[in-house]
């Protein structure tokens, strides 16, 4: 039995005296492949370098498709990412991202930061922020107000359901003109109306004709009438030509008319002239005439006293 | 203008011109002589006084003339004119005398606002002058602004008019228009003071004339009227106001006349008598358009309105 286990001796005795480089090669893999890990992970890195934390106060009508772990980008490259997506009990929304310490010097107050989708339409949300200008954040507790790009998908729905509304009352009066303009020709085609029975019924025309037959006629009677109308126009001529007579006749009499208005003007000179005469004539034989009536002889009793000038009061009637 | 006026005006009832008649050369030579010695010596020796002014006096003469005829509008015209010679001639007498005369006629043609401003043109003349209004323009002014509805203004200047007036007939004329004031405020009490006032003016003239003045008569008949609708006797009120314009008529007031048969038609619709008012209403209004159509009257501004508050015939 001793002898059955000789042979294995060598064996178990080759096995043990390897074991030790074994395990100490396994355990200096296991640590390589630790540190390579947490170097591959920037765990070292951003213990020595660590991210900066921004807040990024969201808009009341939504996340945008923001979720925990969607990317920052600054310039169209990566800077960071969302950490935690929050909601307040008050409404408000926010979201807390790390971006790296090199782009905490391009975010500025200034900056705009936007939710947009990585493909316009579809595609996972991320925040773009906008190249600053002005005063640097405080990073102790960084801010920034976040808008969310309008989804241009909505954008097109709201625009065809606007052109909907409209082009639908359009089309409903269209047809109600077109059934008019069919219930016209439809009446027209049946002599319904003056202008259907024109179309239909010839009666109309037929009487037109008759009517111009019977102007036919008259114009033929008009005839004779028109043959008197020459001898009409010579005696016309004659007329107008006695016309011209006068006017020739008046034309030599203008000649006086400048001295006839001068004798009437000199004559009609004279009569404001007259008419102080006639009107100082007048009150000397009112004056005569109250004399007369004074005397002794003709029953009166002395020249009455002239009228006052003033009215008597009995003349104000109220 | 004057001066053609003096050329013309002979020397005042000058003996010389029967004298110089040609027609006394004939049969009865001696009985012509001792009729002209006569009549020369009876109307001879006139007074050669200072030139009168004879286009202002042509022009106030032939103003009253129109009045007279019934033709306010013209003698409105006449009287604008002698008020510019008047102002021309810087008489304050004149202005005064020919401003009233003015308002008188621009009422007469029912112009009451016309007439207010005359008669204040008037007081302005005469305050540049220094020299005071009197009783008349008050008189007149009250009658324009009756007339224009404003009573309050009406009653004082006619109180001023009947307390500083001379003239019986001022005085008289002014307690007439405090008494139409008075009714159209239905103060039957005014309008009985206003009467009573009337009375007592007539009676303090002295001498007594033989016949009462139509012209008073037909106020205080007015008066009466109008005082017995207030205290509710229109039947009364329709007898005297009838009475009233039975005198107008007689004195050629026919302005007057037809005011007085509108408020006569007036009182007999407050004493039930329709048919009465009917006529009486036609005859004031047959009048009125006959008088407008002969140009004798203008529509006056304010004929027969009713007092605010009339009792009800009892």
């Amino acid at each position: 039995m001793l002898q059955k286990r000789r042979p294995d001796e060598p064996r178990r005795l080759l096995r043990l005296r390897h074991t030790d480089q074994w395990v100490g090669a396994l355990v200096i893999l296991a640590l390589v492949v630790f540190f390579g890990a947490i170097f591959d992970a920037g765990v070292i890195r951003r213990f020595f370098n660590p991210d900066l934390t921004l807040h990024l106060v969201l808009p009341k009508s939504g996340f945008g498709g923001l979720t925990n772990g969607a990317d920052i980008d600054l310039l169209g490259t990566h800077a960071g990412n969302v950490k935690e997506v929050q909601l307040n009990p008050d409404g408000s929304m926010y979201a807390i991202a790390d971006v790296s310490r090199q782009s905490g010097n391009f975010i500025r107050r200034d900056s705009k930061a936007t939710v947009r989708r990585r493909y316009g339409v579809a595609g996972a949300a991320y925040v773009d922020i906008t190249r600053g200008t002005g005063a640097p954040l405080d990073w102790t507790y960084a801010v920034l107000p976040v808008i969310v790009e309008p989804n241009p998908a909505d954008t097109i729905v709201a625009t065809l359901n606007k052109v909907r509304d409209e082009l639908l009352p359009t089309l409903a009066h269209a047809l109600h003109a077109m059934a008019t303009i069919d219930t016209l020709v439809t009446d027209l085609k049946q002599g319904q109306g003056s202008a259907g029975r024109l179309l239909v019924d010839d009666t109309l025309i037929r009487k037109a004709e008759d009517t111009v037959g019977l102007l036919k006629a008259q114009i033929a009677k008009l005839a004779p009438i028109l043959d008197h109308v020459t001898p009409l126009l010579d005696q016309s001529h004659v007329i107008l030509g006695n016309v011209r007579s006068a006017t020739a006749d008046l034309k030599r009499a203008t000649p006086q008319l400048p001295v006839i208005a001068h004798n009437a003007a000199e004559a009609t000179a004279n009569l404001p002239a007259l008419l102080t005469q006639a009107q100082a004539s007048t009150e000397e034989l009112q004056k005569l005439l109250a004399q007369l009536r004074g005397l002794w002889i003709l029953g009166g009793s002395g020249t009455p006293p002239p009228a006052p000038r003033r009215l008597p009061s009995q003349e104000v009637h109220p | 203008m004057r001066q053609a006026g003096r050329r013309t005006l002979p020397p005042d009832g000058s003996p010389s011109e029967p004298r110089r008649t040609p027609c006394l050369a004939g049969a009865a030579p001696l009985a012509c002589a001792a009729l002209l010695v006569a009549l020369g010596g009876c109307c001879g020796g006139g007074k050669s006084g200072p030139p009168a002014d004879t286009a202002l006096n042509t022009a106030v003469s032939s103003g009253r003339q129109s009045l007279i005829y019934g033709r306010p509008t013209q003698s409105a015209e006449q009287y604008g004119r002698a008020f510019t010679l008047a102002l021309a001639r810087d008489d304050a007498a004149a202005i005064g005398d020919v401003g009233f005369d003015l308002a008188v006629a621009r009422l007469a043609a029912g112009d009451p606002r016309g007439a207010l401003q005359s008669v204040q043109r008037t007081r302005a003349a005469l305050a540049l002058r220094d020299t005071p209004g009197f009783a008349e323009l008050d008189l007149v002014q009250a009658v324009a602004l009756h007339q224009l509805g404003r009573d309050g203004e009406a009653d004082s200047f006619a109180a001023r008019a009947e307390q500083t007036a001379g003239d019986p007939q001022t005085r008289a004329k002014a307690a007439t228009v405090r008494g139409l004031v008075a009714y159209h405020r239905g103060d039957a009490g005014a309008v009985r003071q206003a009467l009573a006032r009337i009375d007592a003016t007539e009676a303090g003239i002295r001498p007594k004339p033989k016949t009462p003045n139509p012209d008073w008569q037909a106020d205080r008949a007015e008066l009466a009227a109008r005082l017995a609708l207030l205290e509710g006797r229109p039947e009364e009120a329709v007898e005297l106001a009838l009475q009233s314009a039975d005198i107008r008529r007689l004195q050629l007031q026919y302005r007057g006349m037809d005011s007085m048969l509108e408020f006569a038609a007036y009182a007999a619709e407050r004493a039930g008598r329709p048919d009465q008012a009917a006529d009486l209403r036609a005859q004031a209004n047959e009048s009125l358009h006959a008088q407008q159509a002969t140009g004798t009257t203008q529509p006056a501004a304010r004929r027969h309105p009713a007092p605010p508050a009339t009792p009800a015939p009892k």
